[in-house]
């Protein structure tokens, strides 16, 4: 009985102990900035740069194989500031990189500056450990440079940042912290689009125009207009097949349109049907009858094949099914454009209608115009909600953390606006496959060599496409023109940027008192779909469980 | 009185079979069911993304068709940067850490464990049961409870700093915080104490100290459940994941475990090269399925002994 007594008290004091443990305080250097906040122009006070050594930790998830073109940037950056050393180090993952910072941020052992997703950002603000970096963008002061060994010396380098020039979605998403300041900066970026297969579209150009829908000849959509939810019905009822296989024989396909991320899907149709969804302060604001409306619509539209999801075939991605023929379009992040591209090196016998023609277009709206009134129609039921316009954001952003002393955070900052320049992001885009930050960056007339031998400006490189599409697909560019191998790259880079006005950002913020972090109200929004889809639960039991698993 | 044993002995026969058939049949599925997963890794290992993707799966595929530049590019050079000059999947580097890290964490976790196993079980001293119990009653906390507490310490003895982590500081911080097992210890204790007392009794009488007793008697009699927790151990150094990544701030101070999880996904898509990372498992498997062979009847003793896979 002693022992037993003594062993519960042991455990009780190791506890109380461990909760005893004295967390270090993160320290506030002074920022050296002075800022501005009014509009209109502000005199400059020019200074000379700091010549103290300064050594900036990047930490990122970037593979060694991934990296050549930000250590080319950072070599450039070290030639123009010779008293900055950037040491670029990779996390392996972003899982591992919020951990080690979270818990670095209890014992004062954080980077300089790092990549991360907006609830990461939302997390380290809570914490106290980020800075905002409007004490940067609205700074008067310009700096010279002193140094006769930089490749910018003798010049002046602006602090400030002029932010219009900035993807508004992406602004919106840095600055959705607490007070509305920016705590990060949008980084590597990217969207949703939808791979169509043409072929299957090609031989149905006469019935989609009987449908009063706009297409070419060659069985090209609009790539400026998003097709509307009624009309994806209306493609159902000419390019699905009656049962659930693929005709090859009359080119339908079992299933009409595949949503690779069952998360996104939730997220932004629920931005489409302006249903309330969460907010950035963390309350979770499913439970409203739109939602309800919204996940009666799916699952119609899951009953009939018109929407489907990769678990559907058991795959984590509709690529695959996509390249198949058995799903005619596929919803899926411009990250991964060309694995939706069939080729010779597939199994040439899964593929049913050959190496067939792909075509990107904007991901589905349920209606052109925002803010109109919409009606959507399945069997008997009608669903009547007010329309928006939306696409997905995703991909990380950067950012500085307090810890660092004052000329570790400005030589960051200088950094930050280094890797964001309009040349530099568009050369990040066309080398990484992420979209541009800067609106500017496409028209940016930088030259980039994708291959030893063929280089492009990022402007010729969306021409690619738009020469392409202008064809009609009838271009006359030989076999061995190295464009076709950028051609659906090309394609996706234009659809993005021409739904890139309506980009929303989905609210971040970490876990709390009452309610899951947004990560992980993403993850079961997701779920929510597939146990609709998969007939595990009705729309309003999936959408109670949902609510159950967030809010606590 | 022959025909019957005749018949018996038929029966026996005909039973004996059939248990054999039943019995192998049984072990033949589990093998298989063990096999499958090292088979699955070796052929998507020589596999194409598209073959990797094909559905229905492909689950045999002729030589002619092996993708052994999976193999090849893990030994790619890296073009720039840091790392430039290296391969793309630091396998050596890797094995390397590993190896030196399960080593030392396993000789501390060795001494330790027989120098308290010796105390608990043979030396008296007030409060020897008491102290024994509180830390037995410490096996009831998760090992995850310790990774802030552990992680406070290291910092405290500044084996993580960001700025300017060595390796041997990053060899502190892997392996210090294990040095000691609980388990172990008590594992240990219980074979020692199975050691008859008038064996230390009769050493006594001839002059031994205690340590010299703990040399010469106690650890070649309790041989065998040592090499246990050396096995063991090693296993468990081995595979270890969450706390090298974070007591870690450079890649190439990693073991091979977070090697295989990081370097084979594209940051872009989220997608994982499962062919590259199957062929990199396949080659940190092959060094451990030599040490198998080499050590199996130690091996299976151990496991067999403890009760539990490491």
């Amino acid at each position: 009985m002693k022992k037993i007594l003594i062993s519960v008290l042991t455990l009780l004091a190791v506890f109380v102990l461990t909760g005893c443990v004295k967390m270090a305080t993160t320290t506030t250097t002074e920022p050296i900035t002075t800022t501005t906040t009014g509009e209109g122009p502000v005199s400059k006070i020019v200074m000379d740069i700091p010549d103290e050594e300064v050594t900036i930790l990047f930490w990122h998830i970037y593979g060694a194989g991934k990296t050549a073109l930000l250590d080319k940037l950072i070599d450039e950056f070290e030639a123009m500031y010779p008293n900055v050393t950037i040491e670029s180090q990779s996390q392996s993952d972003y899982n591992t990189l919020r951990e080690k910072i979270n818990t670095g941020i209890g014992v004062g052992q954080v980077p300089t500056m790092a990549l991360g997703y907006p609830d990461h950002f939302a997390g380290y603000i809570q914490a106290g450990a980020a800075y905002s970096l409007n004490n940067f963008i609205y700074s008067n002061i310009q700096y010279e440079i002193t140094d006769s060994t930089s490749t910018i010396f003798g010049d002046l380098v602006d602090v400030s940042l002029d932010l219009e020039d900035f993807v508004p979605g992406y602004l919106a998403e840095n600055n959705q912290y607490v007070g509305g300041q920016y705590y990060s900066m949008p980084y590597s970026k990217s969207t949703e689009t939808m791979a169509i297969n043409r072929t299957i579209v090609k031989n149905h150009v006469a019935a989609i125009r009987a449908a009063g829908i706009e297409v070419s000849d060659e069985g090209f959509f609009s790539h400026t207009t998003p097709l509307t939810f009624s009309q994806i019905q209306t493609l159902g009822t000419i390019l699905l097949n009656s049962t659930g296989t693929t005709d090859v024989a009359n080119f339908k396909c079992g299933y009409l349109l595949n949503y690779d991320s069952s998360g996104n899907m939730f997220i932004n149709m629920s931005r489409q049907w302006s249903a309330p969804y969460t907010n950035s302060a963390g309350d979770i604001l499913i439970n409203n009858n739109t939602t309800k409306s919204m996940l009666a619509y799916i699952n119609a539209m899951f009953n009939d094949r018109t929407f489907v999801l990769p678990v559907k075939f058991g795959q984590s991605y509709g690529s695959t099914n996509f390249k198949y023929g058995d799903i005619c379009m596929t919803v899926g992040s411009t990250a991964g454009v060309l694995y939706n591209i069939p080729s010779a090196t597939d199994v040439q016998t899964n593929l049913k209608f050959g190496i067939f023609d792909v075509d990107f277009l904007q991901v589905p709206q349920p209606t052109t115009t925002a803010g109109q009134a919409v009606q959507l129609s399945a069997g008997s039921t009608n669903y009547n909600f007010t329309g928006q316009l939306s696409s997905v954001q995703q991909g990380p952003n950067i950012g500085i953390f307090k810890k660092a002393s004052a000329n570790e955070k400005l030589f960051a900052w200088l950094f930050i606006k280094y890797l964001t320049t309009a040349e530099n992001t568009a050369l990040w885009a066309m080398d990484t496959g992420y979209l541009p930050v800067r609106l500017s960056a496409y028209t940016s007339d930088v030259t980039i060599k994708l291959t030893p031998t063929f280089s492009t400006t990022y402007v010729n490189f969306l021409k690619i496409a738009t020469d392409y599409w202008t064809a009609d697909g009838q271009v006359d560019w030989a076999d061995t023109d190295e464009r076709w191998d950028y051609l659906h790259s090309s394609m996706v880079a234009n659809i993005a940027k021409n739904q890139a006005l309506y980009y929303q950002y989905d609210p971040a913020f970490p876990a709390g008192s009452s309610s899951a972090g947004s990560a992980t109200v993403r993850v079961e929004a997701g779920y929510c779909l597939e146990n609709i889809y998969n007939k595990t639960k009705t729309p309003e039991t999936a959408l109670s469980f949902f609510l159950n698993q967030v809010d606590w | 009185m022959a025909e019957i044993f005749v018949k018996n002995e038929k029966s026996y026969k005909a039973k004996k079979i059939l248990s054999n058939v039943l019995t192998y049949s049984f072990l033949g599925v589990i093998a298989l069911i063990v096999l499958v997963p090292f088979y699955w890794m070796i052929l998507t290992s020589l596999k194409s993304t598209e073959m990797i993707e094909a559905i229905p799966p492909i689950l045999f595929i002729k030589p002619s068709d092996w993708q052994i530049w999976n193999y090849k590019a893990l030994f790619e050079l890296v073009q720039s940067g840091p790392r430039a000059g290296q391969p793309l999947f630091p396998f050596f580097t890797y094995m390397k850490n590993t190896i030196i890290v399960s080593i030392i964490t396993t000789a501390g976790t060795t001494i330790t464990t027989i120098l308290a196993a010796f105390a608990f079980a043979r030396l008296n001293f007030k409060g020897r049961d008491t102290v024994f119990a509180i830390i037995i009653a410490t096996m009831m906390i998760p090992g995850e409870i310790f990774i802030l507490t552990n992680f406070l310490t290291i910092n405290k003895f500044g084996w993580y700093d960001l700025m300017n982590q060595t390796f041997s500081d990053a060899l502190l911080a892997m392996t210090i915080p294990f040095m000691t097992s609980v388990f172990y210890t008590f594992y240990l204790r219980q074979t020692f104490k199975q050691i008859p007392n008038e064996l230390y009794y009769a050493a006594k009488v001839d002059g031994t100290t205690d340590f010299k007793y703990l040399l010469k008697i106690m650890i070649p009699v309790a041989m065998p459940t040592i090499v246990t927790i050396i096995i063991l151990n090693s296993m468990g150094a081995w595979s270890a994941y969450i706390w090298p990544a974070m007591v870690t701030t450079k890649d190439q101070y990693r073991l091979v475990s977070n090697g295989l999880r990081g370097a084979f996904t594209d940051s872009g898509s989220g997608r994982t090269d499962y062919g590259q990372q199957m062929a990199s498992a396949a080659l940190v498997t092959a060094p451990l399925l030599v040490v198998f062979f080499v050590f199996r009847k130690q091996i299976m003793r151990g496991v067999s002994r403890s009760g539990i896979k490491g």
